[in-house]
This record gives C-alpha cells, structure tokens and sequence, in this order.
C-alpha cells in the first residue's frame, strides 16, 4: 500500500435533484418553504429546529426567527 | 479566605483538565453504506472491474479488518447491533427486519453509541437512513403501526433523537413510506400524494410529498453530512456524526449526473456515485481542517444484494460476487462479511490490516476505550474494543473467541478461528440453495466449512469433524444462553429467551 495516488477526495457535480432544488434555484425563501418545508406544519415546534434547518439547508440565511419564517410562510 | 483560596485552586484545576480531557476527544464519524458487501470496494476486490476510489482512499489512509461482518446478514439488525453493541437477535427481532411502521427495536433503557458520546460533551448526529422503527402518531393520541391511522403532522417519537441523537435527518427508508424528509421528530412537508409500488425497484407503496424525487436523495445526504461538519468546525464541543447511507441498496437512484457513467447499469452508477458521496464527507472534513482530530469509521450493513444484477455486471466486466459464497441474507460469508475501515490520522498507522475476525457491534466498545468509559454490564454484551488492534498492539488472544452469524430468515451461524458451522441445510437466506430447496435436496441440517481452505464454503465437513460440531454447539448455546459473549455477569435475552426453531437443543419444556 502507498498513500502516493492523489486525493480522490473532491466535489463532484452540483446537486441540483429535487423539486426543492428547483425552488432555491429561484433564489426566493419563500419559494423553498413553500415549495418544500411548509412550516406553519411545524411553528408549534420550537424555533430551534427552523433555525437549524435554514442554516443546514441554505448558506446565504445565517438565522431566521420564527416570526420572519412565520411572515414569510404567510 | 486561604480555604476559600485552596478551594477555588482545585476547583480551576478540575475544570482545567476536565477541558484538557475534551480537547483531546476526538470527533468520531461511522459511515455505513447500505448492501454493500466486501467485493464492492476495489481496493479489496482485485477482479472488480471498477474503482470506488474514495473508499479506497480511506482504506489507503487508515486501518483495514479483512475479516469483519456484520451482525446480520440485513438492515436493522446490523443497525441496533452496531449503534448497542448487542447481537439483535438478543432482542425482541429473532429474524428479518423491522418492518414498515412498526413500533421501535431499541430498548427504552439501553445504553445506545450516541448516549455514550453525549455523556462525554458531544454534539451527535446521524443524517441517512434509521430503519429501527419508530412510534407513530395516533389520530387523537396514542401510537399505532396502522397507516390509515397516522397523523403525519404530529411528531414522530421514538427515533435517533429518543435514542441519544441531538440531530437527525433523512427519510428513514429510502424504498419504504413515508417518502419524506424529516429533521428530528418532524415531517418536513406535507403529505399529498401517494407513491405507486414499484415505482421503481424495491420500491413499496405509500403516502409522500408531492413529486418525490428518489434521484435527489443521495446528493442530498453528502450535501447535508458535508454542511454538519464544516459547521461543527466552529464549535467547541467535538461531534458524533453517524451517516448511515442509504445506498447502493434500492431504490437504485443515481442521481442524473450520474446516469451512464459506468456504461454497465445503473446500479454500477449508483455504487460510483455511493463512492463519491464518501469522497464529498471526507473533503468536507478536510477542508474544515477537521481530518487529523477526527476517527472515522467506514462499513456495512450486510453482503450485497442480489438486486444489483450480478449477472448483468458480469456481462459488463463489473464482478461484485467474486471472493464469497452467497449474497445479502445468508449465513454464507457473503451475507455478512464487509468491508471495514478506520482512519485516524497520527494516532493509526496508514495502510495497516488485520485478519482478526471482528462484528460491526465492536465498534461501541472500540469508542468507549477512545472515551475512557467504563461500559456497565448490562451494555455492549458482544462488543470488544478494536482500540490496541488499531494502535499497533498485537493481541495473543483473538478478540472474539467465537463470532456468531444469522440470516434473514434467522438461522445461526457461528465461527471460530478457521471453523465455520452454520445451523442451516442451504443459504438461510436469499442466494440457492433456499431452506426449502436444501429441504427437499435432503442436505444435512448443519453446514461445517474450513474457511482457510475452504474460503467459497463449498464443502460441507460436518459429517468428517464431529468433535468440531459438537465444540462449536456448545458454544453457541453458551453464547445464548448467557446472554452475552464476553466477560461479564450473564444478562437477560428479551423475554428471557434462549432457545429459537432451528437451533439443534430443545427448547425447556420439550426436555
């Protein structure tokens, strides 16, 4: 064994599968959410977990509160 | 004031090397690709006729076990026997899998791998696919495993975050309902449409979103796994990321790019993109400059299935059923024997191996010596730490006196040193021949193979090596009946069982 051959590792083609992909293709939040996320399913759930997705899902959204997610769901 | 003084002293120590302690945790990240057996990594299957050079970049770069096996021969029993470090056969799944809607496998009160990374400070995590069930939602309260009954907006207790994860995502199973996303306990969506079975292969009817899109589901996981590290690396606690994959196993999705790339099929597609969505984890992790702190564990769930078409892949030069007998579900090696690799970079010698024979379920015990934390008893029961092997020491003991093997359809098999006696007349599982088969081909009812001469398990010695059977029986029998297979006081199987149909011992009443 050798740890010569070069790093395999790498990013391969953009992920852009999925109806929710079309939807951030469009550059809108409130086309992802909803398209995809309809949260007023989940605002009795806590604010966290909104958090945590926007941040998971989209880089260009550092934190959303839950009434913005709420306002722009409406 | 100069006890008060002492008193604060100790205290600024304590937390002090408490702090230490942590900063020398590494993070811990398992992969554990779905029906993807020993022949299906280049870098151990000469003949493959392809390349999964992400995988074998790890193995490159870290430590290799060539005779490591799951728990089982299929999916959830090697998932609670890799997240418990018990054989699920010891709990309430005395064969095949959980099924769709039903009820959790994990006991409420064990010990899980990710309580145990939790407990010393980390973040834990697992993006991809559960499959250990889940206590659904009752229309006006309760739980039910009835489908007409669910109310799929209500959360879904009884998953990763009841059993020791802070974070989950995924679909639970890929090929199952609901085809969904969910984060935590939540169903990311709503349920509007119903998917047609065999929508595509493997795949079983049942409500979805609309327009579910089973080509985007892989590339989502590497795209999410790849978000939490980079994130972690602003974090000051070390993180437990299980990514339990949901490929190659159906439906076999690849993604359109990529569709074609292996000329042969799109299975072999799959495996190449699986491959990639491996490469994306480990860049993820390299380029947040987490890599040299970071354990990582790459395996499998069982052998590869014989839906990946080995005869198309043959026709095409692709050889996935090369070195073992059978495939996913048997008792024979190529139910069960994987691929394992640990990459640890400065602390595991790059390019080293072993031939001990070692179970997925060794790797809670293997994280508990990285953790320093002492297992209780009724823990772990056929978990043996990896970490000496893995640090270079060589052991004058096996690490398993004996391993124990089992099928979908629940027959035994149990391996000592260069024995193997399955408690089978055929595959005891899914590859020729069937149980039934075997039956009426009036094969004997035990199976005894000499893997070192015998490594495709094509003759059968039980009748030349009595003795043998006769040791390895009692054995198995000991292995059960205990409850455990290493050190330690005897524990309980579920409902105290010790005797299943097939085993060659009567079960109490019939003595």
């Amino acid at each position: 064994m050798t740890t010569e051959k070069p790093n395999a590792w790498k990013k391969h083609e953009p992920h852009d599968g999925g109806d929710h992909r079309e939807a951030e293709k469009k550059g809108s939040l409130a086309a992802i959410a909803k398209d995809l996320y309809p949260f007023e399913l989940h605002l009795s759930s806590d604010e966290l977990m909104l958090r945590r997705f926007f941040r998971a899902d989209t880089s260009h959204i550092e934190t959303i509160t839950q009434t913005e997610a709420y306002r722009i769901c409406r | 004031m100069r006890r008060e003084l002492l008193l604060y002293l100790i205290f600024s120590v304590s937390l002090l090397s408490t702090s230490l302690a942590e900063a020398d945790q590494p993070n811990v990240i398992v992969i554990l690709a779905d029906d993807m057996g020993y022949d299906s990594v280049s870098g151990l299957n000469a003949n493959m006729g392809m390349e999964t050079p992400s995988i074998d970049q790890l193995m490159r770069e870290g430590f290799s076990f060539t005779d490591a096996h799951s728990t089982s021969a299929v999916c959830t029993p090697t998932r609670y026997g890799l997240l418990t470090g018990r054989y699920s056969w010891r709990s309430r799944l005395k064969r095949g899998i959980v099924g769709v809607w039903e009820r959790p496998l994990i006991e409420d009160e064990r010990l899980t791998l990710p309580e145990m990374f939790r407990h010393h400070g980390y973040d834990t995590a697992c993006i991809g696919k559960w499959h250990l069930g889940w206590n659904w939602p009752k229309k006006g309260g309760g739980t039910t495993t009835k489908e007409s009954e669910i109310d799929f907006t209500a959360p879904v207790k009884g998953g990763p975050n009841d059993h020791g994860f802070d974070y989950y995502f995924g679909d639970d199973v890929p090929n199952w309902p609901p085809y969904i996303w969910r984060e935590n306990d939540r169903l990311l969506g709503e349920i509007t449409a119903r998917m047609k079975s065999g929508a595509m292969v493997g795949v079983s009817a049942g409500p979805a979103v609309a327009k579910w899109d089973f080509r985007a589901v892989l590339a989502e996981y590497s795209k999410r796994c790849g978000q939490y590290i980079r994130d972690r690396r602003e974090q000051e606690k070390p993180f437990f990321l299980y990514v339990p994959l949901p490929s190659p196993h159906t439906p076999i999705a690849p993604h359109k790019n990529y569709q074609g790339k292996s000329k042969v099929s799109e299975y072999a597609d799959f495996l190449i993109q699986t491959d990639a969505a491996i490469g994306e984890i480990m860049l993820a992790l390299q380029e947040s400059k987490q890599d040299e702190n970071t354990l990582v564990f790459f395996t499998c769930d069982n052998g590869t299935s014989n839906k990946a078409n080995f005869a198309q892949l043959d026709a095409g030069g692709i050889h996935l059923n090369e070195n073992w007998r059978g495939w996913k579900a048997d008792a024979y090696e190529g139910g069960h024997r994987v691929p394992f690799f640990v990459r640890w970079p400065g602390k595991i010698k790059s390019g080293s191996s072993s031939s001990e024979t070692i179970t997925l379920a060794d790797i809670m015990a293997t994280c508990a010596s990285v953790l320093d934390h002492p297992l209780p008893t009724n823990a772990a029961e056929d978990s043996v730490s990896l970490l000496n092997t893995l640090l270079g020491q060589k052991a004058e003991q096996p690490l398993h006196p004996v391993v124990v093997h089992h099928s979908v359809s629940g027959h035994f098999a149990i391996r000592q040193g260069k024995w193997k006696l399955l408690f089978c007349r055929g595959s005891g599982g899914w590859s020729p021949p069937r149980e039934a088969a075997a039956a009426k081909q009036n094969l004997p009812p035990i199976q005894l193979f000499n893997l070192v001469e015998d490594p495709k398990e094509t003759q059968n010695l039980q009748a030349q090596y009595p003795a043998v059977v006769e040791e390895l029986t009692a054995k198995l029998r000991q292995v059960i009946e205990c409850g455990r297979s290493t050190p330690g006081p005897n524990q309980a199987n579920h409902a105290g069982a010790t005797w299943w149909p097939g085993l060659p011992w009567k079960k109490p009443s019939q003595k």
